[in-house]
């Protein structure tokens, strides 16, 4: 069965409507000739590459990274509930709804856009290698003389001459025994297309404007099936004969095959992410409607009476995905043209005539790859205490995915590829906003759009990072942080920076706002931690006071001073202060009514702040030294502090008795080893500074049933035996006998003659003033 | 089976019962279950326990399995001259360079001479000047689809280098000349009756296909000696036992088959053993099949270590493969009893799964410290030691029923060497099989083309898991980890495995010269002879 020459068919006159007059035709060189030194032209994929992606289906990759997707769908939805809760959504009775609420509302269409993304690369293919071959051959070996007219409509979108040049010599090569009549589609002041179409005998026409952004759809010519292409591919020559069977028999109304672009060292980085990032999508794809909004071209379907596609595209059952390689194109090189591509598909594809929550659920993925950085942001500056290293163990299966996974599921896979997926979403979220826009304006405005979030997203993790350090947290919970920190700028600054600035594109296409805008909030951003840092410390130095004085310093300059600064604005201004003990305490009364949050250590922070109270001046010292009961008397013992001249100094961290114990921590869901490290540091402290009272407090509910009612009295009267050794006199403020254990710690204290006062069983209103009157009588301050 | 065979076979099988049961009933005693691990991580223990059970009864289910087939043996009666005027095609194939010239001389003539009106074909897959010549020499009709593309595809009918493929194009062009085929390997020569005792089966319009036993006429070294011993069985008591219910299955070294039948399914299956699954689809549409249990045809086995592994992983991958992708499907429409033989008889190649499970197990014994098992080897010994016998005697009961019985009867230490030697290769396949790394066709080297094989240890995997068992042992010792049992069977993998690496090829090689060549020839010739 020979084909006819297509250049011979492809004088047969075109459509007279679409057809524009004749024009001069400037001279072109061949494709080799005309194509610039260093220009890379595509050529058809070779017979191994052609059933490629129809070979063993490899699962695993593909439910890897639904596991990791899941899993991270569910922290972001845990870390952004608890950011909502931490600021204080609701009263906190509904707290524990609106964390559901907010919980799930974020995990579930994660996770559910996850599974459906997965079901499309995971499900029964419609198609098998051994069943695609066995029907093709039977058709070709029975069509006869029925072999449909077939038009190939070539659409152009400013391919340069060298590699329209080459699509064209490839498009002539194309097999075929009916008649073939081949369409390029492009501008009408075009004249370097026209004269290369007309030199391999192609017609050359256009479009009316409205219709440009679906020319294929309005396809020239009368034949009974249409073959679309774009102007920088290269097809096999039996591209029709693999496709046109599944057409000419009626199984498919529509068709459409692979985008294939080379992912390796031929082309430039950006080229080969992209290719690689459509291999992941067209390798794994099941369905056509799997590929929704990443097809424009490399289709054919049969044409209806009225001469258009016959049907929406890639709707309904009439379609079918052929997962063969038989075009190759050429990748977008540069920043312009990446955007630019991509925004044209978004335009081509049917987003815009979908219902508003269709395209909603379009935007998940682009909100997923814009905004995987604020669960971690979420919790580093609302819930810092719930950031710990171990959960980052769990987000292994992600890194494992990117480091592993993906290169196993497609070739040429770099986690650098990252970049073009973060410009795709970009351009796709611009796109959105922007789609009566020219196509022109669209890489600007995508470089304006990638600087600010570059910005933000960077100060938020980093701000977050330094505050959280700040508050005394211990360093070695943050690597992750650090490490994502330092990998999303690593991953992202190249692109920004370098990439399309200067190396892809050639010239300068970012403005230079950005920078400023950028420039800007990083100053502003390191002026707030400055300033918020050295201002009371320069303040306190001017005052040429001792140490203690430097609070009183602070305090005074506190509600003047740092109150309406950035540093507030930002957040990180009084929080910081308190636990340094430079900054002071809120002017709303005398006393706070507990414990300053942030001298109440939580689970993993180990650094004690000074946090001093009482008489900064005072010349004895009194420590307060326990678990979160210290707070529930603290607004008494300060009171009493200042009555009686104490510097009150506060050592307490939650959850971590007195009790020489190392207590399993169910919070934690591991042995609580930082209460460990806190106690030794802060009795060691307290034997260097040898003060005159020290009070403990503990809850002796705490352990549970992991310790005895013996052992711990013992563990609780050894604490104490060391207290007292470094101090002149003990208390210590029990949870009473009402329990068991609390009998036996009482008893035990008894035993070893310790002072002790039993707050629990006095009445609210009263505490206060037993406590002081107490107080008084056991360290003998009465007048 | 005779009137007093069927008596034997029924007091043996009430022996057998028994004794399996009470293995099984002191097997799983609840105090043989390990105690690793405390809470719900003690279902861990029942894995455990069930790994172990598994490597130790895979051998055990297959050998019961031929205890079951063999219930439907039947005497064997020799089939009456055919009487339809059928138009038959006598084909074989030739692969050059895979095989030599010299097999075609061999069997051309041979199949020339059978008896029944006949056209012999030869379908050359390369296009041989050499082959054409001889063909044309001998009379003997002349295929090749080399150079035609729509003969040479990466998959489907037409797969290019296979050889279903090259049938398939043959089939396409000329099967509507001929009502029935037979087909044998080139290294096969056949008797002058071959298709005087095949082809009247064909009277009957629900036989599909009849196949004949493959049997080896070079049984002069280790290695093709132990092949053909690994065979017996199934060329025996079971595909006997198979033919009772009209299920045996297609064999494509040399079968028979009704073009009808062939056509009904497109013919062959475009697959790396297409015999075994064409004869799936053939019985899932309801043909029977026949077994002729005489030697019609004597071929050449495979006779160095990698040929035959080479052929062992390739029955194994297609065999693994049928099984995931095909048998679920096809077994279907077919009878429960029937369906049931098919699934177990494709287990037989997961005895490499079980050699590997039983690996890690000692590796987790030895370096983990994970009890296997709480049981006594005097016990063991004494509940495993009927069973042990009875397996044994219903073995050399049942060599009764093997195709050349007085030739063939004995205690087959070569088959039982290269049978425990050749999982590693078996597990290989299944790993294949389930990462979906394609194997190719490879035709298994044979007549002067095998002496051009490459070189290089074909025991390479051996050394890997038998350094992996000594490993495993030097751990043991080291931490002072023992039992009697995991220990003796932990040895039993260090010198089987390590010993193949380093003597298995001398042992081929010893065998290879005791063996008088010219006693071999005249023996194989006088095969033929004694047929014709």
């Amino acid at each position: 069965m020979s084909a006819l020459p297509v250049a011979r068919l492809a004088g047969a006159p075109a459509d007279p409507v679409l057809v524009p007059p004749p024009a001069p035709v400037p001279p072109v060189a061949p494709a080799s000739e005309s194509a610039p030194q260093g220009t890379y032209l595509p050529t058809p994929p070779s017979e191994g590459e052609k059933y490629g992606y129809l070979g063993p289906r490899r699962r695993w990759p593909v439910l890897w990274l639904l596991l990791a997707r899941v899993y991270l769908a569910v922290v972001a939805g845990w870390a952004l509930a608890s950011a909502v809760t931490a600021a204080g959504a609701g009263a906190s009775g509904s707290r524990t709804l609106v964390e559901l609420g907010v919980g799930l509302g974020i995990a579930l269409p994660l996770a559910l856009y996850a599974f459906r993304q997965t079901r499309g690369r995971v499900g029964k293919r419609r198609l098998t290698l051994e069943g695609h071959i066995t029907f093709v051959e039977d058709w070709r070996r029975g069509y006869g003389r029925t072999a449909p007219s077939v038009d190939v409509v070539i659409t152009l979108q400013g391919e340069e001459a060298a590699v329209l040049d080459n699509t064209l010599g490839h498009v002539s090569a194309l097999d075929w025994p009916g008649a073939l009549h081949v369409y390029v589609v492009g501008e009408p002041a075009d004249q370097v297309a026209r004269g290369l179409a007309e030199r391999w005998g192609f017609a050359y026409t256009h479009v009316a404007a409205e219709a440009a952004q679906n020319a294929a759809a309005q396809a020239p010519g009368d034949g009974e099936i249409v073959i679309a292409l774009d102007g920088d591919c290269a097809p096999r020559p039996d591209l029709l004969w693999e496709t046109i069977p599944y057409l000419a028999t009626g199984r498919a109304q529509v068709v459409q095959t692979a985008h294939y672009i080379d992912a390796d060292c031929r082309v430039n980085p950006l080229a080969r992410y992209a290719g690689s990032l459509q291999e992941l999508r067209f390798r794994w794809a099941c369905r056509c409607r799997d590929l929704i909004g990443h097809v424009s071209a490399n289709m054919g379907w049969v044409r209806d009476a009225a001469g258009k596609r016959s049907q929406g595209p890639l709707r309904g059952r009439a379609t079918l995905y052929l997962p063969l390689v038989l075009v190759r194109s050429l990748g977008p090189e540069s920043w312009a043209t990446l955007t630019q591509q991509r925004f044209r598909q978004l335009r081509r594809s049917d987003i815009h005539t979908r219902s508003r929550i269709g395209s909603l659920l379009l935007l998940i993925p682009i909100l997923v790859a814009l905004l995987w950085w604020v669960p971690v942001a979420a919790l580093l500056w609302f819930t810092p205490g719930d950031l710990d290293a171990w959960r980052y163990l769990l987000v292994a299966p992600v890194v494992v995915s990117l480091a592993y996974v993906l290169s196993v599921a497609t070739h040429g896979w770099h986690p650098s590829v990252l970049r073009v997926v973060t410009v795709e979403a970009l351009t796709q979220l611009v796109g959105y906003f922007s789609r009566r826009r020219s196509v022109d304006r669209i890489p600007k405005r995508v470089a304006i759009a990638a600087w600010l979030w570059f910005a933000v997203s960077q100060s938020a993790l980093g701000l977050g990072v330094v505050r959280y350090l700040r508050q005394g947290h211990d360093v070695g919970v943050t690597w992750p942080v650090f490490a994502l920190l330092a990998w999303q700028f690593a991953v992202l600054l190249p692109i920004l920076v370098r990439k399309p600035v200067v190396a892809l594109d050639g010239r300068y296409v970012l403005p230079t706002k950005p920078v400023g805008v950028l420039a800007g909030l990083i100053a502003v951003s390191l002026a707030a931690l400055v300033f918020s840092q050295t201002r009371p410390v320069l303040d306190a130095a001017a005052s040429a006071e001792p140490a203690p004085a430097k609070s009183e310093a602070a305090r005074s300059e506190g509600a003047t001073g740092l109150d309406g600064n950035l540093g507030e604005v930002l957040g990180i201004g009084s929080d910081a202060g308190v636990m340094s003990g430079l900054i002071p305490l809120p002017r709303s009364g005398p006393y706070p009514d507990s414990v300053p949050s942030d001298c109440l250590l939580t689970r993993t922070q180990i650094v004690q702040p000074e946090c001093a109270f009482g008489d900064l001046d005072g010349t004895r010292t009194m420590v307060l030294f326990g678990d979160g009961t210290v707070t529930q008397s603290f607004r008494a013992i300060d009171g009493y502090a200042k009555a009686h001249g104490y510097r009150l100094l506060v050592r307490a961290k939650t959850a971590c008795p007195v009790a020489d114990s190392v207590p399993f921590d169910a919070d934690l869901g591991r042995t609580y080893q930082e209460c460990l490290v806190w106690r030794l540091s802060q009795l060691a402290a307290i034997d260097a500074l040898a003060p005159d009272v020290v009070l403990a407090s503990q809850s002796d509910t705490l352990p549970g049933a992991t310790a005895s009612d013996a052992y711990w009295a013992a563990q609780t009267s050894a604490t104490v035996g060391r207290l007292r050794s470094a101090a002149g006199q003990v208390v210590f403020l029990t949870d009473g006998p009402s329990t068991l254990r609390g009998a036996a710690v009482e008893r035990a204290l008894d035993v070893a003659r310790v002072a002790r006062v039993t707050t629990s069983e006095w009445p609210l209103s009263l505490r206060g003033k037993l406590l002081t009157a107490e107080l008084a009588e056991l360290l003998g301050d009465l007048p | 089976m005779t009137r007093s065979e069927r008596w034997t076979y029924r007091v043996l099988m009430l022996i057998g019962v028994v004794v399996v049961v009470a293995f099984y009933s002191w097997w799983f005693r609840p105090s043989h279950l390990p105690h690793n691990f405390g809470g719900w991580w003690h279902a861990i223990d029942f894995v455990i326990y069930a790994l172990l059970t598994f490597v130790v009864s895979h051998r055990v289910f297959m050998e019961i399995y031929s205890w079951v087939v063999a219930r439907t043996i039947t005497p064997i009666v020799p089939v009456h001259r055919p009487e339809g005027d059928y138009r038959i095609a006598f084909l074989t194939t030739f692969v050059p360079g895979a095989e030599g010239i010299d097999l075609l001389k061999r069997t051309l003539p041979a199949m020339l001479e059978a008896e029944l009106p006949h056209d012999v074909w030869l379908l050359d897959e390369g296009n041989d000047p050499a082959a054409k010549l001889l063909a044309a020499s001998l009379g003997v009709k002349y295929f090749s689809r080399n150079g035609r593309r729509e003969f040479n595809l990466v998959a489907g009918p037409f797969t290019r280098r296979t050889k279903g493929g090259n049938h398939n194009a043959w089939y396409l062009e000329h099967s509507r000349e001929y009502d029935i085929v037979a087909q044998i390997d080139t290294d096969f020569v056949p008797r002058r009756d071959f298709l005087l005792k095949t082809i009247g089966y064909f009277d009957d319009p629900k036989v599909g296909w009849v196949i004949t036993p493959q049997i080896y006429g070079n049984d002069d070294n280790l290695v093709t000696k132990g092949a053909a011993q690994q065979q017996y069985n199934f060329y025996g008591p079971v595909l006997r036992g198979l033919d009772g219910r009209r299920m045996a299955n297609m064999l494509g070294a040399n079968h028979v088959v009704r073009v009808a039948t062939l056509e009904q399914i497109n013919f062959y299956a475009g697959h790396i053993t297409e015999d075994l699954l064409t004869g799936l689809r053939l019985h899932s549409e309801g043909w029977e099949s026949r077994y002729v249990a005489e030697p019609l045809a004597i071929g050449e086995g495979p006779d160095s270590w990698r040929s035959y592994f080479t052929q062992q992983q390739r029955w194994a991958y297609g065999c693994i493969d049928i099984l995931r992708h095909h048998t679920g499907r096809l077994v279907r429409p077919m009878k429960t009893s029937k369906a049931m033989l098919y699934l177990t008889l494709q287990q037989g190649y997961f005895s490499g799964l079980a050699g590997a499970i039983g690996t890690a197990l000692l590796v987790a014994f030895f370096v983990g410290g994970i009890d296997l098992m709480h049981m006594s080897f005097y016990e063991l010994v004494i509940w495993g030691t009927p069973f042990f016998l009875e397996r044994h005697i219903i073995r050399l009961w049942l060599q009764r029923f093997f195709v050349r019985p007085e030739k063939e009867r004995g205690i087959h230490f070569a088959g039982g060497l290269i049978g425990s030697a050749v999982w590693p290769i078996y597990f290989d396949a299944t790993v294949k099989v389930f990462r979906q790394t394609p194997l190719v066709f490879t035709v298994t080297p044979k007549g002067k083309s095998a002496q051009s094989a490459r070189k290089g240890s074909p025991f390479r995997l051996h050394l890997y898991w038998g350094l992996a068992n000594a490993a495993a042992l030097a751990c043991g010792i080291a931490t002072d980890r023992h039992s009697l049992v995991l220990d003796f069977w932990a040895v039993t993998n260090v010198i089987l495995l390590i010993g193949l690496y380093f003597f298995g090829e001398r042992m081929q090689a010893y065998s290879q010269r005791r063996s008088d060549p010219d006693r071999t020839e005249a023996s194989s010739s006088g095969l033929v002879s004694t047929a014709a």
